[in-house]
């Protein structure tokens, strides 16, 4: 990579201007950038056209489409080439806009930047991989493209692992007589788990918000006692509550419930801690001027805490959304599976998956399609959490 | 304060946690009362709850005790204290560089940065992914010959070399480490929102005041930020504890509990960590033994919370 | 002052210990139990927990459908749950009394479940007059402490599969697959080349995946009366010294047995491993991946040809009302006749000796796996099975990364096993 830096690059004229140590960098950190860029955009396209090969030979065998993506192949070299290009007269033409004395600082955030694009590929590139993995026939999911190992898009892709997932292609089940037996799919599972999963983040968000500011903003004899308790029972693993919670749930009648499979957990010690801990960073200020101003204790509440708290109030429903959402145990212990309307996603997914399957590409279309709902979550609260954050909550 | 104004703050506090503290008595605080009542009964019995033999101190003696065998002193239960030294190493590795991971981020992107919301979106979403999918994932992303690590190195180190020919996962020496770094990446995006939220609400005013006195970036980054972020800190080594304690998933996903190593002639999982030495136990239908491990770790940890809290609280204010 | 708060915070507190008070106290007055349940014509329904897939049980709601047109009082209400997770659900049903009457588990669970008493013993209902139509190994991981607590429903075993093209290329004859541990070795030093990354075998370290190994070496791992462990004899040590010396002294096993290193399975469906062990539920996979291979039996040892069990049993609990019925159902599920048209259906193995005549399957490699089961010595019967892996894996793998000697191993193995899994 280094070997380009000795001499500047002749297409920047204004590199001239600068002293060389800046030129040699700029160009050292260019060369990476069309690297990475190459590296990024060409398994991107790819990517996206074996989506659309696997969908146009549907039912069909992977080897067509991986024909179709084969005839697709010089888009995705020409797309990589035009958009390694479009960075790269962006680059050149910021740098000799940029004034001599500021290019150190343009250099810095260049480096900035392709750090920060850099550790992005490494966080995601696990979506990357489930995605394309979900993609590949049963038998395949490891093998490796021997001229380009960097290369994780399947060659010959097909959609058989979602449709198997959807039980599209399950004819008996799907044309079953039986009422109880009919309700038995994706659909009826996923919406019970949305059901739960909604209702329980929004149920501990609500109790730990409250609870969260007792604790971090007002009075209470023993405060710190009862929290230190709360905080003692959260070392103690949640396994050892299953069998006791499930005697209870029993017992009031609650089995194969939608209340049982959230009501054990709504007491979430960790949402009250987590809340606390933000509350806590909140200026007393506020809260006593809104006092001042005679608000009642639910309307500071209200009006004071939880808009200033709305990044962190919203980790905790995503979290909690997260955690009951692929909570495979209990909901399999309390479910009732003589009644469809009390199975849920994680513990339908297990119902078709049967005993002796360990196919990745079936586990990971799976899991493609029980994340969908939390990305969509996810790209909902980003808005408040991520952009709300810039927006800066609190100045005095 | 006055009285009324005072009984009066008290009600309200009430109020406003009579929610939370109600679920917390019925379904928390009983579970935790019968797991300490399980860990003197012996429940290999029979499945009801009434069939249990008691069995008064012999799972705590088991777990704590030694015994004298061959010439030496031995634990009972060698496994066990294994089990804790290694989720101390965990614990050790995971909540320093993962708090450093995600304040790195924070800062970061707390600068004025074109596309930081795209940034910061991206780094939070691995949070979302089931730590079963992130275990599969980086098992493979770690194998010897066929997997991503080991392709990358190859290609610069050539084949001879630890990735291609062993990987991280098999060596007892960094299958630990291994598994540390997938979860703080994995993890990172998690800290970095809250240190970002709590970053807000450090008001400007401060800064502006430290910038007229002279301060320098990294004095103000001591004296001011960190001692503002610290009830996030706080937090995040007390669930880096916990995380730890219950660190059970990835465990599961990635080794098993393996590679082996031999120490003594005791043969002992390299990351066999107490949780999930706990769920061995409970998967096995060890009820009675594994609640008392669980209140084991519970006293230990209580210990070092205690510890802990004191040395945050003799810093705060 | 504050005397006041605090004594609303005490009766705050104390209603909230009578709330938890109550709720236990329902608690303990006993759930709900399950009440007898009638179809609308008046039959008593049998609940049966399964694990079976889609096919399966689109079977085997043809033959409950069969079996009621024979039977006016009872009718069979097939429930399916994920065979992963099928133990902790038992567990916890069990503990609330909401068991079914019957159900399909996993065979190393049929001994929990009867030695904390869940199980009805099958020889009330005459089951000695015709247990030996069952395959003798599957039947016997029913049999604990002298009793019959379930019946098998459906058996498997692993056998050797290997890459016919990797046997030509190494130029070895892919007609003539190893007879016996020495030819495998012979012919495995051919098969690896470490060049191209191939091995000739990858295996698991698991004891299950390890029991053709010991069971060829004609070793028992636990005494008939389940109070000693046998894994510190000659046999067993001489077979986990063989496994290790595939790894290590002839380097033809490629360590797939280490974490995150490519599992058998997916060696051999990308032809890196030339031999693996599998059972023949991978057959239509390796079928449908075109690969080019061939099945035959684990070579021989000192004791032969052998393998291990897997599948599963049905059991009867006896918190059910009516144990009887469900034997009936039961047995007429595994009777021979049904089990032929199942297995031919689905291509499955027998458990029904007597079947074994009445089924033929086109497909040649189930044909060996038949050949295979009958040499199939029956596994090791533990309380809780997983718990005796947990023990034995980790010196395995002390073994195989030459920690530790395979007899100064099993020796420790051998009193931990007895101080802590067979003493439960």
């Amino acid at each position: 990579m280094n070997t380009h830096t000795d001499q500047a690059d002749p297409r920047t004229p204004a590199a001239q201007g600068g002293s060389p140590l800046r030129v040699v960098i700029f160009v050292t950190l260019f060369v990476a950038m069309i690297a990475l860029c190459v590296g990024i955009c060409g398994q991107l396209y790819r990517f996206l056209t074996m989506v659309a090969a696997a969908f146009a030979a549907r039912g069909g065998d992977p080897a067509k489409a991986g024909e179709v993506m084969k005839n697709m192949a010089w888009m995705v070299d020409a797309l990589t080439a035009a958009t390694a290009l479009a960075l790269a007269s962006i680059a050149i033409r910021r740098w000799i806009a940029t004034h001599v004395e500021q290019r150190a600082a343009f250099l810095r955030t260049f480096f900035l930047y392709l750090c920060l694009t850099a550790g992005v590929v490494v966080v995601l590139f696990p979506f990357f991989w489930m995605l394309c993995t979900s993609f590949k026939p049963a038998g395949t999911e490891l093998l490796i493209n021997t001229s380009n190992p960097f290369d994780i898009v399947p060659a010959e892709p097909t959609i058989g692992n979602f449709t198997k997932v959807l039980k599209l292609d399950a004819a008996g089940a799907a044309a079953s007589v039986d009422p109880v037996e009919a309700k038995k799919n994706f659909g009826t599972y996923f919406m019970n788990s949305l059901v739960v999963a909604s209702l329980a983040a929004f149920l501990v968000t609500l109790f730990a918000s409250m609870g969260g500011y007792v604790f971090a903003k007002k009075e209470l004899p023993y405060k710190p006692q009862l929290f230190g308790v709360l905080m003692a029972t959260m070392m103690i693993p949640g396994m050892m509550y299953m069998v006791p919670q499930f005697f209870m749930v029993c017992s009031m009648g609650l089995f194969g419930t939608k209340l049982a499979m959230i009501l054990p957990h709504l007491a979430s010690v960790f949402g009250i801690f987590m809340l606390k801990q933000f509350m806590e960073t909140i200026p007393s200020s506020l809260i006593e001027a809104a006092r001042i101003d005679g608000a009642s204790e639910w309307q500071i509440f209200r009006v004071v805490i939880i808009p200033l708290a709305m990044p962190i109030i919203l980790t905790l429903f995503l979290l909690t959304f997260l955690s009951h959402w692929s909570n495979f145990l209990w909901q399999l212990i309390v479910t009732d599976f003589e009644n469809p309307l009390s199975i849920t996603l994680p513990v339908g997914l297990a119902l078709f998956r049967g005993q002796y399957t360990s196919d990745l590409g079936l586990i990971m279309s799976a899991s493609c399609f029980s994340i969908v709902p939390i990305v969509i979550l996810f790209l909902f609260a980003q808005r408040y959490f991520i952009e709300g954050m810039t927006q800066g909550a609190v100045k005095e | 304060m006055s009285a009324p104004q005072n009984s009066r703050e008290t009600a309200s506090s009430l109020l406003f946690l009579s929610p939370f503290l109600i679920l917390f008595s019925v379904f928390l605080l009983f579970p935790i009362l019968y797991s300490l009542y399980l860990s003197f009964y012996d429940s290999s019995q029979g499945f009801g709850l009434t069939n249990l033999r008691w069995v008064g101190l012999s799972n705590y003696i088991q777990i704590l005790g030694i015994h004298w065998e061959g010439g030496a002193w031995k634990f009972n239960d060698p496994a066990f204290w294994w089990s804790l030294a290694v989720t101390f190493l965990y614990g050790g590795l995971s909540i320093p560089l993962g708090i450093a991971a995600a304040l790195f981020l924070a800062l970061l992107l707390n600068n004025k940065l074109y596309g930081k919301n795209f940034f910061r979106s991206a780094f939070f979403l691995p949070n979302i992914l089931d730590m079963l999918v992130v275990g599969v994932i980086w098992t493979l992303i770690y194998a010897p010959k066929y997997g991503a690590l080991a392709q990358i190195s190859s290609a610069i180190l050539g084949p001879e070399q630890f990735f291609n020919k062993v990987g991280p996962l098999a060596s007892p020496y960094t299958a630990l480490p291994a598994i540390v770094f997938a979860m703080v990446l994995k993890g990172a995006g998690f800290g970095m929102v809250l240190f970002l939220a709590a970053l807000q609400n450090i008001p400007e005013a401060v800064y502006e005041a430290a910038d007229i006195d002279g301060a320098t970036k990294s004095q103000q980054f001591w004296y001011i930020t960190l001692p503002l972020l610290q009830p996030i800190i706080f937090f995040m080594v007390i669930t880096g504890i916990i995380g730890s304690l219950n660190a059970f998933t990835e465990i599961y996903a990635m080794t098993a509990g393996g590679p082996q190593i031999v120490i003594g002639d005791e043969t002992l999982g390299s990351t066999s960590v107490a949780g999930y030495y706990l769920y061995k136990q409970f998967e096995g239908g060890r009820f009675g033994y594994a609640a008392a491990i669980s209140y084991v770790l519970l006293a230990i940890t209580l210990g070092i919370t205690w510890i802990q809290q004191r040395f945050f609280a003799g810093d705060k204010r | 002052m504050r005397y006041i708060s605090h004594r609303s915070l005490r009766a705050v507190l104390l209603g909230l210990c009578a709330v938890a008070l109550a709720v236990l106290a329902t608690g303990i007055t006993g759930c709900n139990e399950r009440k007898t349940e009638y179809t609308p014509d008046g039959r008593v329904i049998l609940n049966f927990w399964h694990t079976y897939n889609d096919t399966e049980e689109a079977e085997l709601k043809a033959i409950i459908a069969e079996w009621e047109a024979k039977n006016a009082s009872w009718s069979v209400r097939p429930v399916r749950i994920p065979f992963d997770g099928h133990k902790p659900k038992l567990r916890t049903a069990l503990t609330v009394g909401r068991g079914p009457d019957m159900a399909r588990v996993d065979w190393s669970f049929v001994c929990e479940l009867g030695r904390k008493h869940a199980l009805v013993d099958l020889a009330q209902f005459g089951f000695d007059a015709i247990k030996d139509t069952y395959l003798k190994a599957p039947l016997r991981t029913n049999f604990i402490d002298g009793r019959y607590l379930g019946l098998p429903d459906q058996t498997t075993c692993v056998a050797l599969f290997y890459n016919k093209q990797l046997f030509r290329d190494a130029g070895l004859d892919p007609e003539a697959p190893p007879k016996t541990w020495d030819e495998f070795v012979e012919m495995g030093k051919k098969l690896t080349n470490v060049e191209k990354g191939t091995f000739a075998c990858g295996f698991e370290n698991t004891l299950w995946w390890s029991l053709p190994f010991f069971n060829t070496f004609g070793a028992t791992l636990i005494s008939e009366d389940g109070k000693k462990c046998l894994l510190d004899q000659e046999p067993a040590i001489r077979a986990i010294d063989f496994k290790r010396a595939l790894f290590a002294d002839y380097k033809i096993e490629a360590g797939a047995w280490r974490a995150g290193s490519i599992t058998p399975e997916q060696g051999f469906a990308n032809g890196k491993y030339a031999m693996i062990f599998m059972g023949p539920w991978n057959l239509p996979k390796f079928t449908s991946s075109k690969l080019d291979f061939g099945v035959t039996l684990i070579p021989a040892g000192p004791a032969g040809t052998s393998t291990n069990v897997g599948g599963t049993n049905v059991v009867i609990f006896n918190t059910g009302k009516f144990p009887k019925a469900c034997y009936d159902f039961l047995t007429y599920f595994t009777s021979p006749e049904v089990q032929a048209r199942w297995c031919s259906k689905l291509n499955q193995m027998p458990v029904n000796l007597k079947a074994y005549d009445l089924v033929k399957f086109d497909d040649p490699h189930l044909m060996t796996f038949m050949e295979q089961m009958k040499s199939a010595v029956s596994n090791p019967i533990v309380t809780s099975y997983e718990r005796l892996e947990d023990f034995v894996n980790p010196e395995m793998e002390a073994v195989l990364t030459g920690q530790k000697t395979a007899s100064a191993a099993m020796a420790t193995l051998a009193r931990k096993v007895e101080k802590r899994v067979l003493s439960d």
